[in-house]
């Protein structure tokens, strides 16, 4: 029960962020825009997917990583456009402080190999390693405009850890498991990191 | 037992044939006949369109190879491995179209991707009524429009990559590999929705159809907007 309100609730902010976005990238014809869209929808697609394919084999999908796939996609097109929101004219300081980052996710990833899925967890420490040291000398470099979208990026980075750290204690499906209530809480952080990209959207429109 | 081999060979030559009497007519004397094949415009849609049910057979084999050593029932292949092959299969041709013959216009060649989608839509639909009769119109037809629009939109998930997200080297690798992805999910929901009985599954059918006259509209958008921005 507890999983269904929970899948139904992200799928209903990633569908709402999906059309905003696709929306924008439409009527602005920018990048930017284009890639927050395409953030937005592949991570909804992968959850859409899941709770289907959960829904009607009333099992979780095994053979091959189609879910998977697309959240790591979304996270790639995460980072393209953290990576594409620079300010050109200013030369990117050195940042020795991100390096921590891939060494967390590395980390934390030979825990999550304990337990399977080797190609998977290698993938996504590596996606989502270049999401957080994007965001971090995103932070370093005093860009502004996008200070808020990193800090939020640098949560839902946190979450995302915090969130398969937690499939990995606990397993039982009850209304207690911590899993539920950090899920909920990641799509929360993603409509608010929609909220910040249009503001820093905007913003470099006006500058 | 389906034998998509014989059909393919059945469907597959007449567009052969024709490839090959228009290569005569066209092509330049003395010049690189193969090149011509694929540079006219009529002839390079014939050709993809080949390519397309080419693919499908080729995916099909794929498929059954990965649904074996990954020991997945037809459920299972369908829904899981299917739509990841079919889309990147679909995706080669383009890539190596583009990549080798290096065309002028981008955009306009990304478009063959659609080719390549009705010719893999074409032969899947034909096995189909190989294997399942052609006595029901109703559900033919929905079957035709809604497997044949799915493979075409798939197509054009991919194609915005060619518009967007070709400028620079990471963009492009990333942004299409992460488009194939995404078109791959796409497909694989709609196989698991017209897998059901009932609304599920014409809701399922109903889906490609309904992005598809979304994707028009959008076009026709862009394009209007695009002339404002020239004028």
């Amino acid at each position: 029960m507890i999983e269904s309100i929970d899948n139904y609730i992200q799928l209903a902010i990633l569908g709402i962020c999906s059309g905003a976005t696709f929306y924008k990238a439409i009527t602005k014809q920018r990048r930017s825009w284009v890639l927050v869209t395409l953030f937005y929808v592949a991570f909804f697609f992968g959850s859409l997917y899941w709770e289907l394919f959960y829904m009607f084999k009333g099992d979780t999908p095994a053979k091959f990583y189609v879910a998977e796939f697309s959240w790591y996609v979304s996270y790639m097109f995460l980072f393209l456009f953290l990576k594409y929101q620079k300010d050109p004219d200013t030369p990117a300081p050195r940042c020795r402080i991100k390096w921590l980052i891939p060494v967390f996710a590395g980390g934390l990833s030979i825990y999550y190999i304990t337990f399977g899925q080797i190609v998977s967890n290698i993938t996504s420490a590596i996606l989502m390693s270049l999401v957080g040291m994007e965001a971090v000398k995103g932070l370093a470099s005093g860009n502004r405009r996008m200070k808020r979208v990193y800090i939020v990026t640098l949560i839902f980075f946190f979450l995302e850890y915090l969130l398969w750290t937690s499939s990995c204690l606990f397993e039982d499906g009850s209304v207690l498991n911590p899993y539920y209530y950090i899920d909920i809480l990641i799509s929360i952080v993603l409509f608010v990191l929609l909220l910040y990209a249009q503001k820093a959207l905007r913003d470099e429109v006006t500058e | 037992m389906n034998y998509i081999e014989n059909v393919y060979i059945c469907i597959a030559a007449p567009i052969l044939v024709a490839i090959l009497a228009m290569s005569g007519a066209g092509s330049p004397s003395g010049g690189n006949k193969t090149l011509a094949i694929v540079r006219g415009n009529r002839r390079r849609v014939m050709v993809f369109l080949l390519i397309g049910m080419t693919i499908c057979l080729l995916s099909s084999y794929i498929s059954t190879f990965l649904a074996l050593i990954l020991e997945a029932d037809r459920q299972e292949a369908t829904w899981e491995i299917t739509p990841l092959v079919e889309e990147v299969m679909k995706f080669l041709p383009i890539l190596f179209y583009i990549l080798v013959f290096e065309p002028d216009n981008r955009e306009e060649s990304a478009v063959n991707i659609m080719a390549v989608a009705v010719g893999f839509a074409t032969l899947e639909n034909v096995c189909y009524l190989t294997a399942n009769g052609a006595a029901d119109i109703l559900t033919l037809g929905v079957r035709g429009f809604g497997t044949g629009v799915m493979h075409v939109v798939c197509g054009e998930i991919v194609y915005i990559g060619f518009v967007f997200l070709w400028d620079e080297f990471w963009l492009r690798f990333a942004g299409i590999a992460g488009l194939i992805s995404l078109s791959a999910t796409y497909h694989a929901i709609y196989n698991i929705l017209v897998a059901q009985d009932g609304v599920t599954a014409w809701i399922g059918y109903l889906i490609p159809m309904l992005t598809a006259v979304f994707m028009l509209h959008l076009r026709r958008r862009l394009r209007i907007a695009r002339e404002k921005s020239s004028s």
